[in-house]
């Protein structure tokens, strides 16, 4: 893990400890809404983002041989 | 022949360890300080889970710095020259056999000393001779485990921080079944009520050392 | 013909994975009663207003609410009005005895019917066995029973998640399952090409894990959690058997990679990595089949059942979840096969240059 990683890490987490300053703000009242649906999206949108990380990777790597080819 | 040569093995082993002293007491040492540094920090114990964990953390942290150096001298052309000569498989179960009886004095060791430096009130109803069994049982297992994982450990460079990373997500669920039986065995549980625990303790002890048994030839083979 | 023959099972994952998203997407949820109000009783008239979800009550349409105890209707309830779609009030006499203490109000309509919550009682009801004073209400008849999916307690519309929380974890098994087998068929013949398959698999399965673990956390914050808030740390991580193992699961996998990384040769990196890879799954799978036979855990299922019990899928949810498995069991498939073709070809090209 690089540096910079890291420190967005520890920025992510230092904010999930600070509570948010309103008890119910706009983000968690929407997924208490409507029988909790966006749950569901939230799910489906990290699998999808999971995914096309999974495309990203791939296309790092072949375009690394790529360039191998060339050279 | 098999088992003569087992037998030949593990003696081998143990004249060993006696004549290099410095081991030995090097990780007697590490488990009383270990210990001692506990008991400056909490001297007693109210809630009996809380020794339990604690006590069973100080073994696994012991277990592991010990067997550890199970392959390490490895290198040396001695043992290389002994290793060539013998069955890999009378190898590793030599070494499983041989850390068993280590981690089984350190473990009552620990178990002692910690029970010197920090005192528990819940200590009073234990069924000890059952806490024995699940401390015995439980270290044959980490012991076990880490035998064969050292092994593979022992392939790279960096030996013991490999070591750790690739055998404690292996050992959790058992640490977790002994620390679960030690605690039945302090609240005074009976035999009967830890028979599941002793059946799932005993099974994957056998099944560590079938596994070795089978892979640790392949480890060897170059 | 040829191309059909080769490919057929990649169409046929993503037939299934447009079935599974067009089902879990339009399928509504089946119409229940979330609350009822004042939930408790008082001898004599109450009116109780039911709010219902997915109900969508009309005007002039046959409606009957009834207190129930058991199969038997005890009270009817008169003058029902439809205040909005989701919205009905219906009043209840209620006697001085009751041969029940839990008392739930049922709603039927020609669509469907469904019962309360529980009704609190406000004042101590005389427990007898007298169901003389019992009524029959029964105008409305269930005509068809339409496509829904259940609404549960507490799961609401995230029981829709069953169709992609799950199916990561069974892609998961099944790809580490692949990797096992290719570890061992590397030590029968020492072949790197089986090598290569059993390291994507393990990757591609790593992918799999994280996505099941953090759609899990987030599924977990949102029913088993009291903490709502969304920035503390606090109702992410329950302390339960199947998080355990699918955390013990992720580090063993994590540790194969970093234990490659550290060794040199190519023989020696597929050698070791595959003996530490066959010792930890087999430990992994009795761990798995072992840990939740002795805890408890919030997870269907749970106290000795380490996967589903017979009752949590029903008929309409079966019809989608076993799909849905399958569809994402190809897809990890297919992954798998572009990973290894393209190592493959890496490889090739290595020893070409």
């Amino acid at each position: 893990m690089n540096y910079k990683s890291l420190l967005i890490l520890i920025s992510f987490l230092s904010l999930m400890g600070t509570r948010a300053l309103a008890q119910d703000s706009a983000i968690e009242r929407t997924f208490h809404e409507s029988g909790k649906i966006n749950v569901v999206v939230a799910v489906v949108v990290v699998i999808f983002i999971g995914l096309i990380f999974y495309f990203v990777r791939l296309e790092k790597k072949i375009s690394k041989i790529e360039k191998d080819i060339k050279n | 022949m098999f088992i003569k040569n087992l037998f030949h093995l593990v003696r081998h082993e143990l004249k060993l360890e006696m004549k290099q002293k410095h081991f030995l007491s090097s990780i007697v040492l590490y488990i009383v300080s270990t210990i001692f540094v506990c008991s400056l920090s909490f001297t007693s114990i109210e809630d009996t889970k809380i020794w339990n964990a604690l006590f069973w953390i100080i073994i696994l942290f012991s277990l592991t710095n010990a067997i550890s150096k199970s392959f390490l001298n490895e290198n040396s052309d001695k043992q290389l020259f002994l290793y060539t000569l013998i069955n890999p498989r009378v190898l590793i179960l030599g070494k499983i056999l041989y850390n068993l009886v280590l981690s089984v004095f350190l473990v009552l060791l620990s178990f002692f000393v910690f029970n010197f430096f920090i005192q528990s009130d819940g200590l009073k109803d234990i069924n000890f001779s059952l806490f024995l069994l699940a401390v015995v049982l439980g270290s044959m297992s980490i012991s076990s485990t880490l035998t064969m994982v050292s092994a593979i450990a022992s392939k790279t460079n960096n030996n013991i921080g490999i070591l750790s990373i690739l055998a404690f997500p292996i050992l959790i669920p058992s640490l977790l079944l002994s620390i679960q039986f030690s605690n039945l065995a302090i609240n005074g549980g009976t035999a009967e009520m830890a028979t599941q625990f002793i059946v799932f303790l005993s099974l994957i002890n056998l099944l560590i050392i079938i596994l070795s048994f089978l892979l640790f030839p392949y480890l060897w083979r170059e | 013909m040829k191309a059909i023959k080769k490919h057929w099972w990649k169409a046929l994952a993503v037939l299934l994975l447009v079935y599974t998203l067009l089902f879990s997407f339009l399928v509504p949820l089946s119409p229940t009663i979330k609350s009822a109000s004042p939930s408790s009783l008082e001898i004599g008239d109450n009116r109780i207003v039911l709010t219902g979800y997915n109900t969508n009550f009309q005007e002039g349409e046959t409606i009957d609410a009834s207190i129930e105890f058991g199969k038997k209707t005890l009270i009817c309830g008169k003058n029902i009005k439809v205040l909005s779609p989701n919205m009905i009030s219906a009043e209840f006499n209620i006697p001085e005895a009751l041969p029940s203490k839990i008392l739930h109000v049922r709603l039927k309509t020609n669509r469907f019917s469904s019962f309360s919550p529980e009704l609190v009682k406000a004042y101590s009801i005389k427990v007898n066995n007298d169901t003389s004073n019992l009524c029959i209400a029964n105008n409305a008849m269930a005509t068809s029973t339409p496509l829904d999916i259940p609404n549960r307690l507490q799961l609401n519309e995230t029981i829709r998640n069953l169709m992609f929380h799950v199916p990561m974890w069974f892609t998961m098994m099944l790809i580490f399952t692949i990797s096992f087998v290719y570890s061992m068929k590397y030590l029968r013949t020492f072949d790197l090409k089986y090598d290569i398959i059993a390291r994507e698999a393990v990757n591609i399965g790593l992918l799999f894990a994280f996505l099941g673990l953090i759609t899990g956390m987030i599924w977990a914050k949102f029913t088993w959690s009291e903490h709502t808030d969304l920035f503390t740390t606090k109702g992410w991580w329950v302390n339960d058997v199947k998080l355990n193992g699918a955390a013990i699961t992720t580090l063993i996998y994590i540790a194969y990679l970093i234990l490659r990384n550290s060794l040199n040769s190519d023989q020696q990196k597929a050698k070791v990595s595959a003996v530490y890879n066959i010792f930890a799954f087999v430990l992994m799978i009795v761990f798995i089949m072992i840990l939740p036979r002795l805890q408890d855990s919030l997870h269907p299922g749970n106290g000795g059942n380490p996967a589903f019990g017979k009752y949590d899928l029903d008929s309409t949810l079966r019809m989608v979840f076993y799909p849905a498995v399958l569809g994402w069991m190809l897809l990890g498939v297919w992954m798998l096969s572009l990973k290894k073709r393209f190592a493959n070809l890496e490889n090739t090209l290595i020893d070409e240059l």
